[in-house]
């Protein structure tokens, strides 16, 4: 008897901890998602997928195909768009800088949604200055095993180039408030392979808290996106840093073209701007305790992001 | 509107002109142990008139000459009666008898009770310290606030944390003082605990709204607590020992009814108990040198007070607590005779408050009572990190060794000099007035970071720096008067006037806050009461929002977050039945602004960088009705208390939005809060003590749909993401929270003292009370396909199974 209730109270003792609950809130239902991003002189690209409750047992998201969605430039009825595949609709309208983009949907068994979008006037650039410093080379080297000599081989395949690159991006910040900034940092070689982003330091631009013991650094800039609070109407040195390179290829698989990198000024729209910056706080959350993170929507009725850019865009050419 | 009040307050204080009569002035206190005693009543059964003594035991009481017959009570004690001729003013220390052997006391006569029908006070509650140890607790650890947490209006926050929510309040809202002091950091462990070790205190009162003029600089609550003054006659112990702690408690004369002392210490003993285990550890692994860790908290009071005279008492208050965690691990590895090193890593943490105050009471003349206090308060955490290497070669003979050390500060630090003055001019009139300087030293985050390096012939300091934010200094200062008169038989009021400022960093804030107290008495045992206070506080709380960690931080208002101030209304009826049971059902509305409210996804993890960005200002309201019956003495004992309650916030100010701007509920809003209280004593060897809570669920953020989120353009991001769709903060409301807790005394008397043994439970019945909820997923044998199936699931996690305790205890 005495075990018996030894072992009652251990069982009580561990018992609880976790386990799985009833949900007993309301049980909502799927809302219409938008998402699109605008540029000037684009075709307008629209996906609208469904959102499904948390609890329910499906690992996709079902595409909307058989949407209405209308175009609306500056308060005026543009187009319909038109449904593609894999529940994208597309414009022939190919917006402009400056207007004001509206899109409605409305699909059966949604609410219908609406979202709207500034498509942003460039910032207007008025000087770029770059300098180029030689860094250094570095062979590629390739290991391979030759059974007959029974070691491995080194070949040289390649050659890397080393370059960095300061880059000082002068523009003026219109004076009205809220404007918002993306640089984006872009790398070719030739004009087939794409290679992908580079990291890249403003030094200027955004001044990095300094963290201590317990608050380390904030979270990196993950999208390099800035709000002209501190610049507003002002004339902005933006000064970048990053490391580039430029490879040729001994075996011939490469093309040996010019290498390219591309620096964009983006201004985005507010929407835009706000939606990179809460979906980089939340793909970065660690910390248990603080409230979740709400990712930014501005599709009222439904949920997503109808975001626009316009971009400047700098070149730079590596032989 | 504020000269109106000025004018009124200015023409109250006019009627107070002394009355003609003799005025019998003096202490009333404990027969056996010289305790002042708070608010017992002096009644003249001839005249009717009365009074109740003060927080320091004194009272006046003006008659007209002639015969009166004086009754002392306090509850719990045997009253006294004095019946003389007065024809002059005289003073009359009287020291009341416990009647604790007595079934139930009773007083004849009105009494005058500050909190009862019929004084002017509302939404405020005093328990009896001897309640508060019946309370059955958490590891059987008496605790103040986790009893206050069991009183209508009062709100606990997660399972087992000692935050205090009042009336839909924040948990930085509360003006926690010890002998008048603020406690800055009231926790122990993250929270589990409080730092006031019921041993060492005489009085807890809970103010929830009405607040008196007296107090200001926090919006939801007041809670006064009271040390022991210490035993003036003969010499008292208490020695206890439970599953996590253990105390000690000393009280004596130093110089017989005229000096005495206090003394109480409580400490942890889990990181003593888990060293043997550690060397044990240590005995299996040949390259540990040395390994100790662990964690504890003790709490220091100390008190020692002096009768100069019949009119002049000093007093000293002490308390120092800390919580403490500590890792020492030395490594040493030798390789024959050519080599050997040393490696050795050290981490401290320590935090805690230490608290200090020398009060001086001065009677002027028979009407005025004056208290004078010079205090000190401070919290401070420190974290320190260390590594060690040393290097020996011997041949050739080579030395080489690294010391990096990083360390952190943070705290905040108050000097204080106070007076307050009373002044009695007739049984119906008292006027308290007083003034209060404050230097605030706030210490935001300070990192120390060394690193130094040596070698044979060369000793290098690599780093030495210090960086982070610098200090704030700030001045407050604080004017209170306030009038509580007798307008007539049925009819009392308090008016009071606070007057405020703060100035920080070249900010200059100030604040005029009227207070009012109104009380509408039908019969000696039934009133009507209403109220209205605003308040105004200029200091937040740096804090993660579910439990307390050392690293939060006191920081001023600035520029941009400007002071927080509540408006609170209240009324009531109250009755007090056979003098026995206080009943009262009380309602009250309570508007916040400038409430701060931290940004989706910001926390505060000690750093004060850039704090003002994670929070948005906004404002929030509260409204509830509050139910409570409190019996105080006699067999049984305890209190049932219900709330209806609802509280909300709004923060829709541009830029700072939270909710998308809507109204959602605050985040402890609780509907509903049933707890019951008791305690019966079987007989002087055995009794019983039990509490029943139950509450609404607490309201949790929880995502109720998924969605796809778009690629970013030019980014790596190029995939499809699920992403969690938020409806509104605080959509979800988990299951309620009910809990029992148990607990049993057995004493018994030996020859020098008393032993008792007591027995607790804590969710005696074992319910799974939920802690927070996520979404996750299930796994489940499927004997179809006799596979595993997953499926997704809502989880919830509880932290607080039925945990039994036992401790015991001798006083002599």
């Amino acid at each position: 008897m005495k075990k018996a209730i030894l072992y009652l109270a251990v069982f009580m003792l561990f018992a609880a901890c976790e386990k799985e609950v009833r949900f007993k809130g309301e049980v909502t239902e799927p809302l219409l998602v938008l998402n699109g991003f605008a540029q000037p002189d684009s075709l307008l690209v629209i996906r609208l997928t469904a959102s499904r409750f948390f609890l329910e047992e499906v690992d996709s998201f079902v595409t909307v195909k058989d949407a209405h969605l209308r175009l609306y430039v500056d308060g005026t009825y543009k187009e319909d768009l038109q449904s593609q595949k894999n529940g994208y609709y597309i414009s022939s309208y190919r917006p402009k800088q400056g207007e004001v983009l509206s899109i409605e949907a409305e699909a059966p068994g949604f609410e219908s949604v609406r979202a709207e979008a500034l498509l942003p006037v460039v910032a207007e650039l008025l000087k770029v200055d770059t300098s180029i410093t030689l860094e250094g080379e570095l062979y590629d080297l390739s290991y391979d095993w030759d059974p007959e000599v029974g070691d491995y081989i080194i070949d040289t395949i390649g050659l890397y180039t080393n370059y960095q690159v300061s880059m000082t991006l002068s523009f003026r910040d219109p004076p009205t408030p809220g404007d918002y900034y993306r640089v984006v940092v872009k790398h070719f070689y030739g004009k087939e392979y794409y290679d992908g982003y580079y990291d890249f330091i403003v030094e200027n631009f955004y001044t990095a808290e300094m963290g201590d013991l317990l608050g380390p650094a904030e979270t990196q800039n993950e999208y390099q996106i800035y709000a002209d609070e501190l610049y507003n109407g002002k004339t902005v040195d933006l000064k970048l840093s990053f490391a580039a390179h430029t490879y040729r290829d001994y075996q011939g698989e490469l093309p040996n073209s010019t290498t390219s990198i591309q620096v964009q000024l983006q201004n985005i729209s507010p929407s835009y701007y706000l939606y990179l910056k809460t979906f980089s706080e939340y793909s970065n959350s660690i910390d248990f305790f603080s409230e979740p993170i709400q990712v930014f929507s501005n599709v009222s009725g439904g949920i997503g992001i109808f975001g626009a850019y316009s971009s400047n865009v700098i070149e730079l050419k590596f032989n | 509107m504020k000269k109106h009040l000025l004018c009124c307050l200015l023409a109250l204080l006019g009627f107070a002109l002394p009355a003609a009569g003799i005025t019998i002035s003096g202490y009333i206190s404990d027969e056996e142990t010289g305790e002042t005693l708070i608010n017992a009543t002096v009644y003249d059964s001839i005249s009717g008139k009365g009074a109740v003594s003060n927080l320091y035991g004194f009272y006046t009481l003006t008659l007209p000459e002639g015969p009166v017959h004086l009754i002392y009570s306090y509850l719990g004690y045997k009253p006294q009666r004095f019946d003389f001729w007065a024809d002059s003013d005289r003073q009359l220390t009287v020291r009341l008898q416990s009647g604790a052997e007595l079934e139930e006391v009773v007083v004849s006569g009105r009494q005058h009770k500050e909190f009862g029908v019929l004084g002017t006070q509302m939404s405020a509650v005093e328990i009896p310290v001897a309640q508060i140890k019946n309370v059955p607790s958490l590891l059987g650890e008496n605790d103040v606030i986790k009893a206050l947490q069991l009183l209508p209006g009062v709100q606990s926050g997660s399972e087992g944390s000692a935050g205090l929510y009042v009336r839909g309040g924040g948990p930085d809202e509360n003006l926690l003082l010890l002998d008048g002091v603020p406690v800055y950091n009231v926790n122990h462990m993250f929270g589990f605990f409080s730092v006031f070790n019921a041993d060492a205190i005489k009085n807890v009162t809970l103010y929830k709204g009405n607040f008196p003029a007296r107090f200001g600089g926090r919006l939801s609550s007041v809670v006064d607590i009271r040390m022991n003054d210490g035993n003036d006659k003969s010499y008292h112990g208490n020695v206890s020992v439970g599953l996590i702690s253990s105390k000690f408690n000393f009280e004596g004369p130093i110089v017989r009814e005229k000096t005495s002392f206090n003394l109480s210490f409580r400490r942890t003993y889990a990181d003593l108990l888990l060293q043997p285990i550690l060397q044990a550890t240590r005995r299996g692994m040949d390259e540990l040198d040395k390994l100790s860790a662990g964690y504890y908290f003790y709490d220091f009071n100390a008190k020692i007070n002096h009768k100069f005279s019949d009119r002049d008492r000093l007093y000293l208050s002490f308390y120092s607590g800390d919580d403490a965690i500590y890792a020492k691990v030395r490594n040493k590895y030798t390789e024959s005779k050519t080599y050997k090193s040393t490696s050795a890593i050290g981490l401290d943490w320590a935090w805690g408050n230490l608290i200090t105050a020398l009060r001086w009471n001065h009677i002027i003349n028979s009407k005025m009572f004056l208290n004078t206090t010079a205090s000190y308060t401070r919290y401070r955490f420190d974290m320190s990190i260390g590594l060690k290497d040393e290097n020996w070669e011997y041949q050739p003979p080579s030395y080489l060794a690294t010391d990096i050390m990083m360390g952190y500060r943070s705290g905040i630090e108050d000097y204080t000099i106070k007076a307050d003055l009373d002044y009695t001019p007739n049984p119906g009139h008292t006027v308290k007035l007083g003034a209060n300087y404050t230097y605030h030293t706030f210490k935001p985050g300070v990192t120390v970071a060394k690193f130094r390096m040596d070698d044979d012939s060369v000793h290098q300091n690599l780093l030495d720096t210090v960086f982070g934010d610098s200090f704030v200094y700030a001045h407050e200062t604080m004017l209170y008067a306030e009038d509580n008169i007798d307008l007539g038989r049925y009819v009392k009021a308090n008016l009071g006037l606070h007057y405020s400022t703060f100035f920080v960093q070249r900010q200059f804030y100030h604040s005029l806050q009227p207070r009012l107290g109104l009380r509408f008495l039908f019969s000696d045992n039934f009133s009507f009461k209403a109220g209205y206070a605003m308040m105004n506080q200029y200091i937040h709380l740096l804090s993660n929002s579910d439990i307390s960690l050392p690293t939060d931080l006191w920081v001023p208002v600035t520029k941009r977050i400007t002071p927080m101030n509540s408006h609170q209304v209240s009324a009531g009826l109250f009755y007090n039945l056979k003098n026995l049971v206080d009943l009262s059902v009380e309602g009250y509305y309570k508007s916040m602004h400038n409430i701060l409210e931290y940004k989706d996804g910001a926390s505060f993890m000690g750093s004060t960088t850039g704090w003002e960005d994670k929070v948005s200002m906004g404002r929030g309201w509260s409204y509830g009705l509050e139910f409570l019956a409190q019996k105080s003495y006699g067999r049984y004992t305890g209190w049932i208390g219900y709330t209806w309650a609802k509280s909300e916030r709004l923060f829709d100010r541009p830029g700072q939005e939270l909710n998308n701007g809507k109204v959602f509920p605050a985040k402890y809003d609780r509907r509903h809060d049933l707890s019951i209280t008791a305690s019966y004593k079987l007989n002087d060897r055995i009794d019983f003590a039990a509490s029943w809570v139950y509450s609404s669920g607490n309201c949790a953020t929880l995502a109720l749909q998924n969605y796809e989120g778009s690629p970013v353009p030019d980014s790596y991001q190029y995939y499809f993401s699920s992403l969690p769709y938020i409806e509104s903060r605080n959509n979800y409301r988990f299951e309620s929270y009910q809990r029992l807790d148990i607990g049993v005394n057995f004493r018994k008397k030996l020859k020098r003292g008393t032993r008792t043994w007591n027995i607790s439970a804590y969710n005696a019945y074992n319910r799974n009370n939920p802690f927070f909820v996520y979404p996750s997923h299930s796994e489940r044998y499927d004997p179809v396909s006799r596979q595993y199936v997953t499926k997704r699931a809502l989880k919830q996690v509880s932290i607080f199974p039925l945990i039994p305790s036992i401790s015991y205890s001798y006083s002599f």
